[in-house]
């Protein structure tokens, strides 16, 4: 496979224009969330949706796949879900007489995992390696997953009944954490009226393809991010762990995480460049789901969200070498 | 324009007043007044630099160029009658008028060179210091260089003018120098405002080379011009040297109408000019009394070379001779005094002291004429005696010789004062007054060297007794006098007063005329010839006593003096008067109880513009004037600061930077802080949400976030923008922010920044850091030579025992 060629910001900008507009004909009112999808798409991360059921975390996962045309899988978690059953399995072709690998559902662009945290904790190992590798290790043979892979896992708040906790690590794996959140009352009119006559999503028609979400990967990529802004970044995630509130700061992975969002946000805002704004917009939904708050910051309850502003409004913003 | 601009053009107009200023050298006597020329010029200059860092007003330079003058001035000359030194009050401006009016008078009387006196030297750096703030605003604040020259011209038109021989082309030369110094700075930049100067175009001469930029064809110019104006003149017949020299026409425009003058200050190393027979004044008498010599003025500061009137008194306003004078110091009732009147009619003679015999109590005369306590010298404020007319009522004192000879020690602040002497008195003079004078009471020691004088062999002399030996010692004009025993009344007067003073008897010279000759219908006429000095000394109990040091021989040297001259030098008259009259002397202690309190009444009759200048509490007034001079170091500090910050800034993201710092300056100045959290956009967001900006604003603003994102967090490279434009849009920015904020924010943004203040306190912070750095190194010295001093000590024991 070779190096997808990068485009023009502009032509970028345009592509990822059409993807959200395609996505918000589904998901009604919620520009932040599909915007965020996007970056995080761009990004190559992967998306945690977190939310309550039924305010259409797996719809947005679903018509994001179907948007970018991209080849699509759909992961039911439940507690009786087997690690093969995500990754595939080798099954013994009597007429080859030798083992086939049946790949697993983890085998596609856009792979969504509802309620993953219903699997058992096993099961949701599975995934780790895809994610963050890219590839699928069976019985010795490591098959590699196509780019562009992006891991769209929704769960139901901890609190929820029959539900295993993500552990830490994984959540790390996950670039992004987004909540969902109750539609405002007009958006929520407007979906009863559309939905109730057809189904938005079979109506949803692919605005790209494979290629060219490489290409806008590749793009984004290439956005740059000046020292200043890269110590920007390093500082952010230094004062998660040097805060009092936290038991667990960010990791240096999340560093890196924050950084390629913060680029993919700056190419969707047709930017060459990443300004500490694009940083601070992508501070929450990049940070927020790997730290622990500390016993204090829980009896007081400060979430990691608050903890997060707080350091947001005292970290400095690096100004040029020129003059420090 | 650029600082470096301004920075060169002031010192240009510095260069160039200076240079002028020397053109006045031929006309003043040492090289003292220069000094205090420069200094005037320079205060003005630099403050002139200062303020124009703050402000573009040249009206606000100039009137803190005006204050710092003032200011310098008064230290300079007036410090003994100013608040704090500096601080120019009223009492502060009367004594500079007075050096003035002294300088003036030194100007009409001597030719030049003239003495360095104090008021001469205020006279030519104060001229001086206020032609190098016209240049200073001409040249600087204005940028007209070339008028420049105008003021310049009349510092050199002064010695034009005066010396018979004009100036030496030398002094022409140095001060056209310094003009074409100043237009030189002045067109240096005017050229490098069309683009660079391009010097040497390289070594080989290809094409033109202009070896010393564009400038040089005018350079040359100017000197040739220069040279031209020195070389030619004399070439041409008829010309001669009459463009630079010979300015005569002294004339007043009057005719030959003479305005006499007698100096006040008595040099003692000038020969006596041929007194012209001015008649000065006429007088008569009411009554068939003896007449006396009229004192124009007590001189009480020894100065070595001369005798100066008290610069350092403060006279009351309310001291006016119209109502009561002052009781004649240390004369009590004791001593037998007459009441006596006169009439005086003052002709073509010009001072600021009214001539009066001693002691007056009382003058009936017009103006503002104002009586000293102590000398009872009566000055004019702002009125002099030309063409006068006046009644004079005084006392005639006559104490007896046992009067004088039982006073007893002087009071300590009479002794303080007169009995002062220059720290190198001559010790030759000493030893003579205790060699003369013997060991009697202080009358016996007086009259021993009035006896001295006289009887002594000395000649009356109108040449100073100076140029036999070293002239350049002041002390030793006396020294000589008594050597050569020649010299004229000044020297007698002089001599016998400091010598009495070395023998711890107060005395002071009095400067004044003789009583002058009587006419036949009793009127008797002072002529200017009659000027005459004569000592005074003091004696507890009596107060002041003319003594006659002067030999009677002079009157034939002197024609002109009338035989009424040669009576108060016989012997002194109160030696022998001895009549003594109870009357008098008990109206004499009535007088002196009554003075105090009529000097209340006359606060009323001063006119009203004096009482309320006197009703203006000054030392409130400059203390607030100070306070607000202070309250100006803020924005001194912070406009330096930033004015630093943006020559450091050399590359084009440093730049950017600089505007963004002085941007967040400025708005915290205003009272709108952003946190360092802040990025340039959110910046930008939250003063168009809180800050109603215009569309300029908004623009300029726009700008500065682009400057300082491509600095921060573009790829390095971009050229970015002209730094005066960027300057340009953070005023832009907080001129829109500052019409948003309350009115008290604004002022204080624009004269007491914050900015400014955290300069200062940055500064104090790291003074207060290094004080602690050098206290901690002493204290680890302080360890450490312990240590090593400790470690000898002890290994000695140690070693003791070993050997």
């Amino acid at each position: 496979m070779s190096t997808p060629a990068p485009m023009s910001l502009d032509d970028l900008v345009r592509a990822t224009g059409a993807i959200r507009a395609a996505v918000e004909t589904v998901v009604e009112g919620k520009p932040d969330v599909v915007r965020l999808s996007v970056t995080v798409l761009l990004a190559e991360g992967h998306l945690l949706l977190e939310d309550v059921p039924g305010v259409g975390k797996t719809m947005l996962a679903k018509s994001l796949a179907r948007a970018v045309g991209c080849s699509v899988r759909r992961i039911q978690f439940t507690p009786d879900l087997l690690p093969s059953d995500v990754t595939g399995v080798s099954i013994y072709n009597q007429e080859r007489q030798d083992f086939e690998f049946k790949p697993g559902a983890v085998f596609a662009n856009v792979v969504v995992g509802d309620e993953i945290n219903r699997a058992s904790p096993k099961t949701q190992s599975a995934l780790l390696e895809c994610m963050e590798e890219r590839q699928v290790t069976v019985d010795g043979t490591t098959y590699r997953l196509q780019p562009p892979f992006i891991v769209m896992a929704t769960q139901n708040p901890v609190e929820m009944e029959g539900t295993y906790p993500l552990p830490e690590a994984q959540r790390d794996r996950f670039m992004a954490r987004l909540s969902m959140g109750y539609p405002s009352a007009a958006a929520e009119v407007d979906m009863l009226e559309r939905h109730g006559e057809h189904d938005p999503l079979s109506a949803l028609a692919p605005v790209a393809d494979a290629e060219l979400v490489r290409r806008l990967i590749a793009t984004a990529r290439a956005v740059y991010a000046s020292d200043a802004v890269k110590e920007y970044v390093v500082s952010l995630v230094r004062a998660t762990r040097s805060t009092a509130d936290l038991r667990l700061g960010a990791s240096p992975r999340s560093a890196l995480h924050l950084l390629r969002a913060a680029k993919a946000h700056a190419a969707m805002e047709g930017r060459q460049h990443v300004l500490p704004d694009d940083v601070q917009e992508l501070v929450h939904p990049v940070l927020a789901h790997r730290l622990l708050p500390s016993a204090d910051a829980q009896l007081a309850r400060r979430s990691p969200e608050e903890v997060l502003s707080g350091l947001l409004a005292h970290v400095a913003i690096p100004r040029s070498r020129a003059t420090a | 324009m650029s600082s470096t601009t301004q920075a060169r053009l002031t010192l240009a107009s510095v260069l160039a007043t200076m240079l002028a200023a020397l053109t006045l050298s031929p006309l003043v006597r040492g090289k003292a007044w220069l000094v205090a020329v420069f200094v005037l010029v320079a205060v003005v200059a630099g403050v002139g630099a200062a303020v124009r860092q703050v402000t573009r007003s040249w009206l606000v330079v100039l009137l803190a160029q005006l204050a710092a003058f003032a200011l310098a001035v008064t230290a300079l000359f007036a410090r003994n009658a100013a608040l704090w030194g500096v601080l120019p009050g009223p009492e502060a401006w009367r004594a500079l008028a007075e050096l003035v009016r002294a300088g003036v008078e030194i100007t009409e009387q001597d030719g030049p060179p003239v003495e360095p006196a104090r008021g001469l030297i205020l006279l030519v750096a104060g001229g001086v210091g206020l032609v190098g703030l016209a240049v200073d605003v001409l040249a600087v604040s204005l940028r007209r260089p070339a008028v420049a020259g105008l003021p310049l011209l009349a510092v050199y038109c002064v010695p034009a003018a005066v010396l018979p021989d004009g100036v030496s082309w030398v002094w022409f030369v140095l001060g056209g120098l310094g003009y074409l110094l100043l237009i030189a700075a002045d067109a240096t930049d005017r050229i490098r405002g069309w683009g660079r100067v391009l010097g040497n175009l390289g070594p080989d001469g290809e094409g033109r080379t202009m070896s010393g930029g564009p400038l040089s064809g005018a350079r040359r110019i100017g000197v040739g011009a220069l040279a031209v104006a020195v070389l030619v003149p004399p070439l041409v017949p008829g010309l001669g040297e009459q463009i630079l020299g010979n300015g005569s026409g002294s004339g007043d425009g009057k005719g030959n109408r003479q305005i006499a003058v007698v100096n006040p200050i008595l040099t003692l190393r000038e020969d006596l000019n041929d007194r012209a027979d001015i008649t000065v004044l006429t007088y008569k008498l009411s009554g068939d009394q003896q007449p006396e010599p009229l004192r124009i003025v007590a001189d009480t500061q020894y100065r070595g070379d001369k005798w100066e009137p008290p610069t350092d008194r403060k006279i009351p306003r309310d001291n006016t001779v119209q109502t009561q004078m002052g009781t004649p110091p240390g004369l009590t009732a004791a001593v037998a005094t007459e009441r006596l009147q006169m009439s005086v009619t003052v002709n073509d003679y010009k001072q600021n002291f009214l001539p009066l015999p001693y002691p007056a109590y009382k003058v009936d005369i017009e103006g503002d004429w104002l009586w000293d306590a102590s000398t009872l010298n009566v000055v004019g404020s702002g009125t002099d005696t030309r063409n006068k007319q006046y009644e004079a009522y005084y006392y005639d004192v006559q104490p007896t010789a046992e009067q004088l000879q039982a006073a007893g020690l002087p009071p300590q602040s009479v002794s303080d004062e007169y009995t002062k002497l220059p720290a190198d008195f001559p010790a030759t003079l000493r030893d003579t007054a205790r060699e003369v004078a013997g060991d009697g009471s202080d009358y016996e020691q007086a009259t021993a060297l009035q006896k001295y004088f006289r009887d002594g062999g000395f000649r009356y002399d109108t040449n100073a007794p100076v140029g036999t030996g070293s002239n350049d010692g002041s002390q030793d004009v006396l020294v000589q006098f008594l050597r050569v025993k020649r010299g004229y009344c000044v020297h007698f007067a002089s001599a016998m007063a400091v010598m009495a003073r070395a023998l711890n008897i107060p005395a002071r010279v009095a400067v004044g005329f003789l009583p002058g000759s009587k006419g036949a219908d009793g009127t008797y006429t002072v002529s200017l010839r009659d000027a005459h000095a004569w000592p005074e000394l003091y004696f507890d109990g009596v107060g002041w006593v003319r003594f006659e040091p002067t030999p009677a021989g002079r009157v034939a040297q002197v024609p002109g003096y009338t035989t009424g001259v040669q009576e108060p030098e016989e012997t002194p008259t109160e030696t022998e008067t001895q009549t003594s009259e109870p009357s008098s002397s008990a109206s004499s202690a009535q007088q002196r109880t009554g003075a105090p309190d009529e000097n209340l009444g006359p606060v009323e009759q001063a006119p009203l513009l004096e009482r309320i200048v006197a009703a203006i509490p000054w030392r409130v007034v400059l203390a607030v004037l100070l306070l607000g001079l202070l309250g100006l170091v803020p924005l001194l500090a912070a406009t330096v600061v930033r004015r630093r910050r943006w020559r450091r800034a050399v590359t084009a993201s440093a730049r950017a930077e600089a505007a963004w710092e002085e941007l967040r300056e400025r708005l915290a100045d205003l009272g709108v802080r952003w946190a360092s959290s802040w990025t340039p956009r959110a910046l930008q967001r939250r003063l168009a949400d809180d800050h109603t900006l215009g569309g300029s604003e908004r623009g300029a603003l726009g700008r500065l976030v682009d400057d300082v994102e491509s600095a921060r967090y573009m790829p390095p490279g971009a050229p970015g923008r002209d730094p005066d434009e960027m300057g340009e849009d953070v005023r832009t920015v907080a001129a829109g922010v500052a019409l948003t904020v309350p009115k008290g924010a604004r002022r204080r943004a624009r004269w007491f920044p914050r900015t400014g203040v955290e300069v200062l306190g940055g500064i104090a912070r790291s003074a207060d850091v290094a004080a602690d750095e050098a206290g901690r190194r002493a204290a680890a010295l302080g360890a450490q030579v312990r240590h090593t001093v400790g470690v000898g000590r002890r290994s000695g024991p140690d070693d003791g025992p070993q050997d």
